[in-house]
């Protein structure tokens, strides 16, 4: 009698541990996401108004997104800009052979990373321009001595991008790279995620509420929002903030399938994490119609059209 | 007859203990909160100690194996005894697997200091017949690590549930078939059934009580299997009692007979005598020191299993600690679930987590090669229908005998 209890003890604590072990919330999350036969047919088309009309047809997107492969590992996309007499002062493309469906303003906040700079502007423009897209990159640089505010440099970003007449936003970390070449930089119906394959873990998702490295958002959307907080200063929280701020709008995310979805990280030093954080994360919806665009308050010290960018330098 | 009675006496007493309580060596019921009570040898050293006299040798023994016999554990049906054979790797992995999380050089000392340590430790085993606790206790305490280093440092939140559940079930099933190894090496024991010569003829007391304890086990564990009829897909195997009969008649009825002059007993035909077992064991395979049990007819399936099922849980849990804290990348895809191989682990020992991580999964891998080693062993060794004992006791003509077989197929 007294055995079978301590077998039934020593059975319960084992089945405990073991279950414990196996719970799923501890783990990377499946999600749900578009395939690619329905990529196409959820973009949204929309161009900015100097989009030429001299073109007799539209772009072809079929097979660019049915011919996705890999493309990080092609040196030539590293190596230099092919053809750069196509991109025009300030990062601008039109594709020429055929009119574009879509524009598209890459907003990349910055501050003293040249190295991650160079290669990424490389890379994007070799690969932007296979996707037939019109697109142009603002780099938006932090010049002053404060901690680093990456969501603010993404408002300025977009206020600028409005201006210009983009409609769609993509808001892109400086060291986050897409791998496949079917990963169309063009706006959905919802925001995006675009890098839910990150390298750095595992090219699976820790959790479904992750909207951070690079995200497509409409301009429409990006403005009903009133765009990002401009109270995270330093690392981390802002992209958690812009997915309550979403949630608390009703506006649901999407991503693509994961093998459009692989990027991505070059190495870098870690950044000082930023302590309050999760205090202003909590009242990220109590925040929303008082801290974003409509109080955004930077100074432009100065707007350059490079020949592979728009950089625009502010202190915040 | 009387090993019956004998076991059901045991058992008898067995269900009267308590976990707390165990029969010491003058065979009297103790429990554990008494342990520093009545110590005559503890309390005679201390004796002549403090009176500066000189120590016996005999109390001085008496006192140390009061010391061992006294240091337990509550288990059902009493206490076990612990050995400091079986603690030591508690506390040696810990202190190994730290160190060697520093940097990247101490990680490789530490790590030929192990490979260095093993092999001696196995070697001295072997050579010096010693039937010891250490390396089963040393397997338990690198998987305990293992499991906790996984669960506490590694990011799971990179980890797939999918992946997670394949490395439990590995595991477990690899635990749960050693474990059933271990437990069947007693019914490989050639018992008294096939004859023994009388008793007051044995050399010695130590290797008698160590014959008829193993008998004894035999026994019980046969009684048990029969009563709870646990061993249903082994119905062909099961060995039936014939106590009656002359022992020449059962010899006879069982095969060829042969005699082991160590056991005086006659064994039958692929059966073996261990040294370290003290006792011959049917179609014995080896003597594996790390399960501290033979490996013979009953339980070498169990084994084969056991080991390929570690092979496949440590690739997997190394697979996926170290594409967790090194730079991965993708092989291909299968059924949603990402296949990836780490390129990248030059930062791993900037961060202790990191680190700690890196080295058991090192580990792991340590582990993984060695248990291939023994799995190939096997299989060559059973694709030439032998066994390993068998293999190695074979004369080099016989091995050479076998290639010269290969030729001749080749050459016709």
């Amino acid at each position: 009698m007294v055995q079978q209890c301590h077998r039934v003890l020593i059975l319960a604590s084992v089945g405990t541990i073991i279950i414990y072990l196996a719970l799923p919330f501890r783990f990377a999350s499946h999600y749900p996401y578009i395939n690619g036969d329905r990529i196409e047919d959820s973009l949204i088309a929309q161009v900015t108004a100097n989009v030429s009309l001299q073109q007799s047809f539209d772009c072809i997107y079929k097979d660019i997104i049915e011919n996705n492969r890999f493309v990080y590992d092609n040196p030539l996309y590293h190596e230099g800009i092919l053809r750069g007499e196509e991109i025009r002062p300030g990062g601008e493309y039109q594709p020429e052979q055929c009119r574009a469906k879509y524009s598209t303003a890459i907003i990349v906040p910055y501050r003293q990373r040249e190295k991650q700079l160079h290669a990424f502007l490389t890379y994007m423009h070799n690969y932007l321009r296979q996707q037939l897209i019109h697109y142009r990159i603002f780099l938006v640089e932090q010049s002053d001595q404060k901690p680093f505010n990456r969501a603010t440099l993404f408002n300025i970003g977009a206020k600028i991008a409005a201006e210009y007449g983009f409609p769609c936003l993509v808001l892109h970390d400086v060291d986050l790279f897409p791998l496949n070449s079917g990963q169309m930089y063009a706006c959905l119906e919802k925001p995006r995620h675009m890098c839910s394959a990150l390298d750095h873990w595992r090219f699976n998702l820790p959790y479904r509420g992750l909207f951070g490295g690079v995200v497509a958002i409409n301009t429409f959307q990006f403005q009903l929002i009133n765009g990002m907080s401009n109270l995270y200063h330093g690392w981390g929280g802002e992209d958690d903030d812009l997915y309550e701020r979403l949630r608390a709008m009703g506006i649901s995310i999407c991503r693509l399938a994961p093998e459009y979805s692989e990027y991505t990280m070059l190495k870098h030093k870690p950044e000082h994490p930023n302590e309050n954080r999760r205090a202003l994360l909590r009242a990220a919806t109590l925040r929303q119609q008082t801290d974003g665009l409509n109080s955004l308050v930077y100074k432009e010290v100065e707007r350059r059209m490079h020949s592979l960018f728009t950089h625009i330098m502010v202190e915040t | 007859m009387d090993y019956f009675e004998a076991a059901s006496k045991t058992k008898e007493i067995q269900d009267q203990l308590c976990c707390c309580q165990y029969i010491g060596s003058d065979r009297k019921p103790y429990h554990i909160l008494g342990c520093c009570c009545n110590c005559q040898d503890f309390d005679l050293v201390c004796t002549r100690l403090v009176t500066c006299q000189k120590i016996e040798r005999k109390n001085l023994n008496g006192m140390l194996i009061a010391f061992q016999d006294r240091l337990r554990l509550p288990w059902v049906g009493g206490a076990k005894r612990i050995s400091p054979a079986a603690l030591a790797p508690g506390l040696m992995i810990p202190l190994m697997m730290g160190l060697a999380a520093l940097n990247g050089k101490t990680a490789l000392i530490l790590m030929l200091t192990v490979m260095g340590f093993t092999v001696w430790g196995l070697q001295l085993a072997e050579r010096t017949a010693t039937r010891t606790n250490f390396f089963l206790s040393w397997i338990v305490f690198s998987v305990f690590y293992m499991i906790l280093v996984f669960e506490c440092e590694v990011p799971l939140l990179e980890l797939l549930p999918e992946e997670n559940y394949a490395l439990i079930i590995l595991s477990a099933a690899a635990i749960y078939c050693l474990y059933r190894t271990k437990k069947l090496s007693a019914l490989n024991l050639v018992t008294a059934q096939y004859g023994t010569t009388p008793k007051d003829e044995l050399p010695g007391i130590a290797e008698a009580s160590s014959g008829e304890e193993q008998a004894e086990a035999q026994t019980t564990l046969q009684m048990e299997s029969l009563l709870n009829d646990v061993d249903e897909d082994d119905d062909d195997n099961v060995v039936v009692m014939d106590l009656d009969g002359p022992p020449e008649r059962s010899g006879l009825l069982h095969g060829q007979p042969n005699i082991c002059e160590i056991c005086r007993k006659v064994t039958p035909r692929r059966a073996y005598h261990c040294p370290i077992c003290g006792s011959c064991v049917k179609r014995r395979s080896h003597h594996s020191f790390w399960l501290n049990c033979c490996i013979g007819e009953r339980n070498y399936r169990w084994y084969i299993w056991g080991l390929l099922f570690s092979e496949l849980a440590l690739l997997l849990g190394s697979n996926l600690t170290l594409t967790s804290i090194c730079h991965p990348f993708l092989v291909f895809r299968m059924l949603g679930v990402p296949i990836l191989l780490p390129d990248d682990c030059s930062e791993v020992f900037e961060d202790f987590e990191l680190g700690i991580s890196f080295v058991v999964a090192a580990y792991a891998m340590l582990i993984s090669c060695y248990v291939a080693f023994l799995l190939f062993r096997q299989i060559y060794v059973t694709w030439l229908g032998s066994t390993l004992h068998e293999y190695k006791r074979a004369p080099p003509t016989s091995r050479n005998r076998i290639w010269s077989n290969w030729r001749a197929i080749i050459s016709k």
